[in-house]
């Protein structure tokens, strides 16, 4: 239940959500809110406390916001309610940092960073599915832009949440084939998100429950861009996995795009796929420990996770094996290449744990054609840890093989369905 | 937030605040009002249930001044009373306040306003609920007010509810944003005519534990009569009587415009100084001042002039048609009576009235296929559609489709939005439903409305106690003055024979025109040339028209529907006053032609050969029907009723010489401006529209 908000957020967005009309006191910035917040935890208080007149007073002295400028945010409640109910009619949710529904990987990951309201549409649930995130800089050459939407789709057809970030020609590749193929996606960006969900391909996904928009801003916040946008770390905090799409040296980066996904090489499974020369900023990603990913031929490896698919389901099929269990995540192991396909075939019960071997194998020796397959492996791979992953792990043996082909399926049907749309921009 | 001691301090300086405001040192507060002022200066929420004239306006205003010497932000006021809101600049003025209003009728103001908001030189801002609905409300008003909102003020707040007797949609959105506010706001919610129920809802939505002031609405100065006067040239004539006789001026209310224009220009007639109130804000806002400066002795106004109406020496209020509910009776004759010893109130009512009741009724809500329709056609586009454009795809009335967008808009989330001028479907389209045990309720709330309106007309005892009872109030008592308590008998109300007979004369004689269109509804509208472009050219267009008379007007034009439906052909009586008709108003017309009847009927040709006989004029058949399209009486709105037309006719035989060009009915009048354009475009030279019987689209 998001609405009404809890009287917590109902606070939070007193004191940092830009109204308009905010040249007399500033809404608070995050570092100055998670002061704020501090006090009040070491106090005993939440923030919804805050409307009580002592205890602003008592946090305005002791943290140095100003007493003024905090009753002044705090009296902004009636301008609130207003904002409030259009942005229920325009159906946003809104969550606060310290609301249960509040993305966990966005809070862990970003922590103190984490924006302290999100600000969303579409359905919730896509939060908390495994997802890769499909970013890069504000302008690429054609085929990144194709090499994006093949990896949307591929995400679709594997029922993984492709991600974008920011308002560019490659985000706007990544959603729309993400969606058109039946896919569901997330998207960040940097302010209002409403005008956008009224494009008839947005709308209809979003009825679907197939995408999802999100920002760290107020819809009424017409700011121009920040220094650092939280854009491409929201994006690189809800995925799983990374592609970086490279761009060339003067593509611009104005989400950050690059040092967000800098910050997550540990964490997360990162790619880097170039066209031409390697950008210096590909160069730092693959120094630090991104997988460079050299050509990647989508056309063979989609149809060799098609026939795997059969495979499996043929043998399903023809012979009700009670040994042969379906890999719970079979769909995330990569495309097999042919002599992948022979170890299956020969030493079956540990194809997985040999594909693996071979992969880490060839990854770390940075060779070859292996090599992109460990990609293909590891992109769709969710991140070591994460519980979800277990999760659906128990559910996905025979569910997620009905599931590729429903997936097949929808996105076909969604393509008809959602018809195809001109440019996203 | 103000202490007690603050606020006792607070009082002193209020007190004089209202002593100032009023003029007198001598003034105190009323019961209640202090109450509700320190409730809204200390924060907090407060339901004031006064009877108009009670001193609400005190209330808020004095309020603001406090809050604002506090340092607090402007106050918002939502009011649906346009008229209320240039008496509330007044008030505030008395206490040093600015107050502003945004209404569709200073659009010119509004960038000035703005620059006031911007300066903090604003102390409340007025605006209709439907002002909410528009984007630049959160780009050019709130953005613009630096403090935030220090006050809310919620007038008519009884609409808040759905067992209110208003139903206005934008109050749904208030009610929400009220919900939506976080706790330590100051909300003063006002209204003068409330039943225990409403008084509840409205507490309930506001927060359970809200104080409310609430107080007797009678209003004793008032004399109440009701005038079983069925026949509308009764009625006129019982006005031409006894208004000369009223002291001092008032309004008479009635349902429709086309009655305002028939009473107001019947008083004319009988040397009263009436006019009718409506049309454009520019027009009702000078015939109000006029009222409000005794230079007209009585306005007949539709309920355009609103609850906001503040004379205070208005003297009788008269109702020539019965209004929806009691308590809109109550608030409606609450108008008189304010600041004068005696007042009076009339109702009559007609056989008309159950009849507009009812359509009213049937038309409030539209039903989930009509929904389904427009949202359909929305969810099919990309980048939304007007409504125009959307009457070019589906058969349904502008109002209508203008109805469901504004209803569908203000659920939350909301299937449609209005956006960059254009309506837009958004994700909750797919599947909406409407709410219809909600509006089964609102339409048994409506039907109990009527039942008890007709219990009030009925009524043997004091009517006021009625009217109080009605609305809950605990002070019930006989007024001793009303017809019932007076116990004057029906005969007294008869109006002179002379007078009906000439009321009858005059409604049979009232020039009713047919202005030519000058634009199609929609562009596109066939291959014709005529419809090239969205302006009709002037050398396509008609000339001025007559028509005999108006459908149901108790006389001739019931007659001409019945004969058109029954008889083959129309009686003489009616052909003669045609014929009179047209000898009277039209010259220098050789020729005469005639709308292409349907098949089998003939009403018209006959109708057209009496009149080329007797006038001497050459009959010619110049259209014939092409087979092409529905009944026209099939189509909803203008721009399939203007499309069907045009499909409808074939010119057979072109006339140059200036021609006479008649129908029997009209209806929207695109019959015959497309056959007029036709017959222009082949080369006639003038065409003149003449019919029998006018009937607006709701008869």
């Amino acid at each position: 239940m998001i609405w009404p908000l809890s009287d917590d957020t109902n606070t939070v967005l007193l004191l940092c959500a830009w109204l308009g009309g905010e040249d007399v006191y500033l809404p608070l910035e995050i570092r100055e809110y998670n002061t704020l917040e501090q006090w009040l935890f070491q106090n005993g208080y939440r923030t919804g406390n805050l409307i009580q007149q002592s205890c602003a007073e008592a946090a305005a002295q002791a943290t140095g916001l100003g007493s003024d400028r905090l009753t002044a945010l705090l009296s902004r409640s009636i301008t609130l309610g207003f904002y409030l109910e259009e942005w229920q009619r325009k159906d946003y949710w809104i969550i606060g940092r310290g609301d249960v529904h509040y993305p966990e990987r966005v809070r862990q990951f970003l922590q103190e960073s984490a924006p302290p309201v999100l600000f969303g549409m579409g359905d919730r649930q896509l939060l908390d599915q495994s997802a890769t995130a499909v970013i890069g800089p504000d302008q690429v050459m054609e085929s990144a832009n194709q090499h994006a939407r093949e990896i949307a789709e591929l995400c679709a057809r594997h029922d993984r949440t492709a991600i974008a970030a920011g308002k560019q020609t490659l985000s706007a590749a990544v959603v729309e084939s993400g969606l058109l193929s039946g896919g569901s996606v997330i998207w960040v960006i940097q302010g209002p998100v409403f005008g956008e969900s009224l494009r008839k391909l947005f709308r209809r996904a979003k009825a679907a429950g197939k995408f999802l928009m999100l920002s760290g801003r107020s819809p009424a916040d017409r700011r121009p861009l920040p220094q650092e946008p939280e854009v491409g770390r929201i994006a690189v905090a809800l995925c799983d996995s990374v592609m970086y799409v490279d761009g060339t040296e003067l593509s611009g980066d104005r989400y950050c795009v690059e040092d967000a996904v800098y910050s997550v090489l540990e964490q997360r499974n990162c790619f880097v796929r170039s066209f031409g020369q390697a950008t210096a900023a590909a160069e730092r990603l693959t120094h630090g420990g991104a997988n460079p990913c050299i050509e990647v031929e989508m056309a063979i490896h989609e149809e060799l996770f098609e026939d795997r698919a059969e495979i499996i389901q043929g043998e399903l099929l023809e012979d009700d094996h009670p040994d042969h269990e379906i890999e719970p995540a079979y769909l995330e192991i990569p495309a097999p290449s042919k002599d992948l396909a022979s170890i299956e075939e020969t030493e079956e019960e540990d194809c997985e744990t040999e594909e693996m071997a071979i992969v880490e194998e060839q990854a770390a020796s940075g060779s070859g054609k292996l090599q992109q397959e460990g990609i293909q492996l590891d992109l769709f791979e969710q991140i070591p840890g994460n519980d979800r992953k277990d999760e659906e792990g128990v559910n996905t043996g025979s569910s997620k093989k009905e599931g590729a082909d429903d997936s097949d399926n929808s996105s076909r049907e969604s393509s008809e369905e959602y018809g195809i749309q001109g440019s996203l921009f | 937030m103000s202490s007690p001691k603050n606020l006792s301090t607070l009082k002193d300086v209020a007190t004089q605040y209202l002593r100032d405001a009023v003029g007198r040192q001598d003034a105190e507060f009323r019961d209640g009002q202090w109450e509700s002022i320190a409730q809204a200066v200390s924060g907090h929420r407060v339901l004031v249930v006064q009877r108009t004239g009670w001193g609400k306006t005190m209330v808020y205003t004095i309020a603001t001044r406090l809050r604002r010497e506090e340092g607090a932000g402007p106050s918002l006021m939502i009011s649906p009373l346009v008229a209320l809101m240039r008496n509330q600049e007044l008030a505030a003025e008395s206490l040093n306040l600015t107050a502003r209003r945004m209404t569709s009728d200073n659009y010119d103001d509004w960038a000035d306003i703005y620059e006031e908001l911007e300066s903090d030189d604003v102390d409340i801002l007025m605006i209709t609920p439907e002002r909410l609905a528009n984007t630049t409300f959160f780009s050019r008003v709130l953005s613009k007010i630096k403090l935030g909102i220090g006050m809310l003020i919620i007038d008519e707040a009884h609409c808040i509810s759905d067992w209110g007797h208003d139903f206005r949609p934008d109050y749904q959105r208030i009610r929400r944003i009220q919900k939506l506010i976080p706790e330590g706001a100051a909300i003063v919610a006002t209204t003068a005519t409330a039943n225990n129920r409403v008084v509840e809802d409205v507490q309930k939505e506001l927060g359970g534990d809200i104080p409310v002031t609430r107080g007797s609405l009678i209003r004793h100065s008032l004399k109440l009569h009701n005038l079983r006067l069925a026949d509308p040239r009764e009625r006129l004539a019982w006005l031409a009587e006894w208004i000369p006789r009223l002291p001092g001026s008032g309004i008479i209310y009635v349902l429709t415009r086309k009655d305002a224009d028939l009473v107001a220009e019947w008083l004319e007639s009988q040397k009263i100084d009436a006019q009718a109130y409506y049309g454009n804000a520019g027009e009702r806002d000078k015939l109000e001042r006029a009222l409000l400066a005794n230079e007209l002795k009585v306005l007949v106004a539709t309920i355009a002039l609103g609850m906001g109406f503040d004379k205070k020496d208005l003297t009788f209020v008269i109702h020539y048609q019965r209004p929806g509910s009691v308590v809109h009776y109550y608030q409606q004759v609450g108008r008189a009576g304010r600041g004068v010893e005696k007042a009076y109130g009339f109702l009559m009512w007609g056989n008309e009235d159950e009849q507009i009741a009812d359509y009213f009724l049937d038309n409030a809500f539209p039903s989930q296929d009509e929904i389904n329709q427009v949202l359909e056609v929305l969810e099919d586009v990309e980048g939304g559609l007007t409504v125009p454009e959307i009457m070019f795809q589906i058969n349904l009335k502008g109002s209508r489709i203008e109805k469901i967008l504004k209803l569908a808009s203000l659920e939350s989330p909301a299937p449609v939005i209005y956006e960059m001028g254009a309506w837009v479907a958004t994700g909750e389209a797919e599947g909406f439903e409407i709410a219809q045990e909600k509006i089964e309720r609102l339409r048994k709330i409506r039907n109990r409305e009527k039942e008890q309106m007709r219990e009030y007309m009925d009524h043997k005892g004091c009517l006021m106690a009625f009217l109080q009872r009605a609305l809950d109030d605990k002070n019930v008592a006989e007024c001793g003055k009303c017809g019932n308590c007076r116990k004057i008998p029906n005969q007294f109300y008869q109006p002179k024979a002379e007078l009906v007979l000439e009321a009858e004369h005059f409604m049979g004689k009232r020039k009713i025109f047919i202005y030519p269109n000058q634009k199609w509804p929609a562009s596109n509208l066939s291959e014709h040339e005529i419809h090239e472009s969205e302006t009709i050219k002037p050398e396509y267009r008609a000339k001025w028209g007559f028509v005999l008379c108006r459908a149901f007007d108790g006389n001739l034009g019931d007659r001409i529907l019945r004969e058109r439906r029954l008889q083959n052909q129309y009686s003489d009586e009616v052909v003669s006053a045609f014929i009179a008709m047209i000898k009277k108003r039209v010259s220098k017309f050789q020729f005469i032609t005639y709308v292409p009847p349907h098949e089998g009927k003939k009403h018209i040709p006959l109708l057209a050969e009496a009149v080329a006989n007797e006038l001497d004029l050459n009959l010619i058949t110049t259209a014939s029907r092409t087979g092409i399209g529905e009944r026209q009486s099939a189509q909803k709105n203008p721009v399939q009723r203007a499309r069907n037309a045009a499909e409808a006719f074939v010119i057979d035989y072109s006339v140059e010489a200036p021609t006479i060009l008649i129908d029997d009915l009209i209806v929207s009048g695109w019959t015959l401006t497309t056959l007029a354009a036709q017959l222009r475009y082949d080369g006639c030279h003038a065409v003149l529209p003449a019919a029998l019987v006018k009937r607006t689209l709701s008869e």
